[in-house]
């Protein structure tokens, strides 16, 4: 049998927080700014309290349902044939999330820092980090996670500390944006961001119990709400909205422009490890998820076959993109605008699924 | 043919074995009263009779010198030592020794002496096992046997074998006596402030130097054979009711189950008994003092000492552990701070640095300012080779006076690796061949390795830092992000006999104020919760209770 393996609360949050954070590093403050002007601090707080509320849906399943996996669940509810398909759905929507953050990365690579460097090659390095991460296991990766926070934590506060030079507060300014409407619209479609919190329910076995499970997704939606929201003001403060939507990584470009002294500038090359590692950690994660799915919804009872043909898929699949731009408009923009259907919408369904045919311990839940 | 098996072991899949892997689980935590059995240095007959009746000691002299002189390929060997006597003047009776590996006056003056003299008085009395120990024998040490297998192996470790004619039973004599080291002070591991005792390689001496730091009724010895010809002993030290006996199973579990010819000391087997062996960081601590050795044990970890090695093993221990130097302890806390600070800068430097520099000089040059990148530039402008190929040929010359110094004896040996370093780096900057900023980086990068207190962490970095340099030049700093990734993750997925390597940050459990920066001794009040020891606490209450009294008499 497929075996994860065991960890605390600490190493869950770190997993959860670190794979939700991730996405910030790169082009979604430069949309938010394009859809809601400078306002994209506290619309993801709107988000997240949507987010909380799906979040509730899958720690109620879960509830219902002590010791099994969201995917078992899905079996449960709907029976072995629609469980497949939605199972299917599931994991096809991860391998596609691990997809456009490869590609995603690769494009900030070559923007940025390696131009000259051939996208096989950056992608190729990418791919064989999550092969080995994957080989070893989801133990190994939420250790990794826990063990890495404390200096991706240090670089991301120094970078916004070091920062502080070029904070303008009439930057903030139209505080409420394009208008209010499209804040709580924008900010409820794009509940997704928080999305990953699914991987709790994907790997239930291993978090110790539903009780832990809701402290868990609670605090790690709550921590990745106040970093993104923390991130997505120091951006706004820094480059006006109509300069910010112009640009590829605001937050590598907020680090291009700490300038101390004839010596302290330029530093933006320190801080790579930030963006690359948590890319690294969330990518894995999410594709270690697919792996999951997969594996049970075929019944395969060990992981390391697959993980090669895996990994194969996900390079050429990720070499699969023009540029940057049509990463950025084509799959983040659809992971952004339904990523919330398969990662909300499914359990509530499956909740109401179950409730309705009185299936699970808690049947009066 | 072999490589086409490598291709299809590749391609074909095969089921994962079901191979045990030994867990420190919290909830599996046992009775420490019931304890880990043992078999304690220096016992009765009980624990060496339980082997196979098939070789057992005959009850004919005869039969028994014949059996031992053909063991020993007597007379071809040499060594083997068959004096024949009389007990009492009346009883056949032989010892058996290995000439060199026991000492003479010992056999003299109290064993053959004691023996062969004649008692008249005690005419009448029949010669016995029993009555030979308890009347004749003046050696504080004895044993009983039945199997002739222990027998030879007790011959073999020094000890004296004791034949009499129509016994079934073999007395064996403590006698060792060979030449041994002195003790002497710590090469690797030296302090300024502490005690200067190394260990030897003579065990019975390395465990008095343990004991003699702990005294204490509950800290037990117990001996297990390593290899399967050449005998050697191996001894496990614990303290029952603070160390996990699960840990002191597994490992004797792991000693016993060893099946090979000969182990080379304490290295060879940390290799054969760690739980990653094809790692690069090594899962049991190797150290040379018995200070260390103590203050380990009583923390509730095990130390493993072989016959013949001047080291102590220990387990388990994480990676943090690697990085503690004994004068962490005998200085203030803020000094031994500060060095540990000193010492993670240095680990640092010592992996990255040049891996750092090849990153910068060829993907990221807009980060260095532009002055030092003049100078860069204008002494790289002689130098033909590539930076990444220029770099390694440093490395490799740096590793070369390394290896060479320590080759040569004494005094020449060192200035060997000064004149070497100054003459080889000056040379090759005014041939052109390297620029003088790359011989401070290689020359930071193995000074740095230097401050690392471990040996085997510090070689693991050495080699290491050839792959993060390897990956800075193929993909500057996203390479070297990468590489650790992926180190960080192998490194995160081992264990040190069950406990995992990077406790107690990942897994998270409860805090340990001594793996970075070291708490005031009075705050270290707890044992690693990792280990699950048998007693968590390492005080009664208030490490300084003279606070207390002092407040209360001023109360009076």
């Amino acid at each position: 049998m497929i075996k994860e393996g065991k960890f605390g609360v600490q190493e869950a949050i770190c997993l959860t927080w670190i794979t939700i954070v991730s996405k910030v590093f790169f082009s979604s403050p430069a949309v938010l700014a394009r859809l809601i002007g400078s306002t994209g601090w506290y619309a993801t707080l709107i988000s997240a309290a949507v987010a909380l509320l799906g979040f509730s849906f899958i720690y109620l399943l879960l509830k219902r349902f002590p010791d099994k996996g969201i995917v078992e669940i899905f079996d449960i509810a709907f029976g072995r044939v629609i469980g497949f398909i939605i199972s299917c759905i599931l994991g096809l929507y991860m391998l596609f999330i691990t997809v456009a953050r490869t590609s995603e990365l690769s494009g900030f690579l070559r923007v940025y820092v390696a131009p000259q460097s051939p996208n096989w090659f950056i992608i190729g390095i990418f791919v064989v980090c999550i092969y080995t991460l994957s080989i070893l296991g989801l133990e190994s990766i939420a250790r990794l996670s826990k063990l890495l926070i404390y200096p991706l934590l240090l670089g991301f506060l120094t970078v916004l500390l070091l920062g502080v030079q070029n904070y303008d507060f009439n930057n903030l300014f139209p505080a409420f944006g394009y208008g209010l409407d499209k804040i709580a619209y924008n900010g409820i479609l794009r509940s997704s961001v928080y999305g990953e919190v699914i991987i709790l329910a994907i790997f239930a076995k291993s978090f110790q119990g539903a009780r832990f499970i809701k402290k868990e997704g609670i605090i790690g939606i709550s921590l990745s709400a106040a970093i993104i929201s923390l991130s997505l003001l120091c951006c706004s403060l820094t480059f006006p909205y109509y300069i910010e939507q112009e640009i590829t990584s605001p937050m590598y470009e907020l680090s291009t422009l700490i300038d101390y002294g004839r010596f302290v500038q330029r530093v933006e090359a320190i801080f790579l490890y930030v963006w690359i590692m948590s890319n690294f950690i969330s990518a894995t994660v999410v594709f270690y998820s697919f792996m999951s799915i997969f594996c049970y919804t075929f019944r395969i009872p060990d992981k390391k076959p697959i993980i090669i043909g895996s990994c194969i898929i996900l390079y050429t699949v990720s070499l699969m993109h023009k540029n940057i731009i049509s990463i950025i408009l084509g799959y983040i923009s659809i992971i952004r605008n339904f990523g919330s259907l398969p990662l909300f919408v499914l359990p509530l369904i499956t909740l109401i699924a179950v409730m309705i045919r009185k299936k699970g311990e808690n049947t009066n839940a | 043919m072999n490589l086409i098996l490598a291709i299809k072991n590749i391609i074909i899949y095969k089921e994962p074995k079901n191979t045990y892997e030994f867990e420190l689980l919290e909830d599996e935590q046992e009775d420490m009263k019931s304890g880990a059995d043992h078999t304690s240095y220096g016992n009765d007959t009980s624990a060496a009779q339980s082997l196979d009746n098939s070789n057992n000691v005959y009850k004919e002299l005869n039969k028994n010198i014949e059996e031992i002189k053909q063991e020993f390929h007597f007379p071809t060997n040499k060594d083997i030592v068959i004096r024949e006597f009389k007990v009492m003047r009346k009883t056949n009776a032989c010892i058996v020794y290995i000439d060199g590996m026991a000492d003479k006056s010992t056999i003299n003056d109290y064993i053959l002496r004691q023996l062969m003299t004649d008692q008249e008085m005690y005419e009448d009395t029949k010669i016995s096992i029993d009555y030979i120990t308890n009347n004749l024998l003046a050696i504080n040490q004895i044993t009983k046997h039945i199997s002739l297998d222990q027998v030879i192996m007790q011959i073999l470790n020094g000890l004296t074998a004791l034949f009499v004619e129509g016994c079934e039973e073999c007395i064996v004599i403590e006698s060792r006596g060979y030449e041994k080291r002195n003790i002497t002070k710590p090469e690797v591991e030296m302090v300024i402030k502490g005690p200067n005792e190394a260990f030897t390689e003579n065990l019975r001496t390395n465990l008095t130097l343990v004991r003699k730091i702990i005294r204490n009724k509950e800290l037990v010895t117990e001996f297990v054979p390593l290899g399967k010809t050449d005998n050697l002993t191996c001894a496990i030290m614990y303290i029952k009711g603070i160390t996990n006996p699960k840990i002191v199973r597994e490992v004797k579990r792991r000693i016993t189950g060893l099946d090979v010819d000969i182990i080379a000391g304490s290295g060879g087997l940390e290799q054969l008994i760690e739980d990653h062996p094809l790692s690069l960081f090594s899962q049991l601590l190797t150290t040379e003092r018995p200070d260390k050795t103590a203050l380990y044990l009583m923390y509730g970890k095990i130390a493993i000492i072989c016959e013949g090695s001047p080291y102590a093993s220990l387990a388990p221990v994480t990676f943090f552990h690697f990085f503690h130097s004994p004068e962490d302890y005998f200085l203030h806390w803020q000094f031994s701070t500060f060095l540990r600070l000193i010492r993670w800068v240095a680990t640092s430097l010592a992996l990255f640095l040049p891996g750092l520099f090849i990153a910068l000089t060829i993907y990221h040059q807009e980060m260095i300012p532009t002055e030092l990148l003049f100078a860069l530039s204008n002494a790289r402008e002689h130098v033909p080779l590539p930076t990444l190929f220029e770099l390694l040929a440093m490395e490799i010359t740096f590793e070369l006076i390394r290896e060479g110094g320590l080759r040569i004896p004494g005094a020449i040996g060192q200035a060997i690796g000064i004149i070497g370093a100054v003459v080889l780096g000056q040379a090759s900057v005014a041939a052109g061949l390297a620029s003088p900023i790359l011989i401070m980086v290689v020359s930071i990068a193995g000074l740095s390795s230097f401050a690392i207190p471990n040996y085997s962490i510090a070689f693991a970095i050495r080699l290491m830092r050839f792959v993060f340099t390897f990956f800075g030049g193929i993909a500057g700093l996203y390479g070297i992000t990468a590489g650790i990734f992926i180190f960080g993750g192998l490194a995160c997925s081992m264990k040190s006999f069950g406990v995992p390597y990077f406790s107690p940050i990942a897994p998270k459990t409860k805090a340990e104020h001594n793996i970075g920066i070291i708490a005031p001794p009075w705050t270290l009040k707890e044992r690693a919760d990792y280990l699950n020891t048998g007693n968590r606490s390492r005080t009664g209450g208030t490490v300084r209770g003279w606070i207390r009294q002092d407040k209360r008499g001023n109360d009076k």
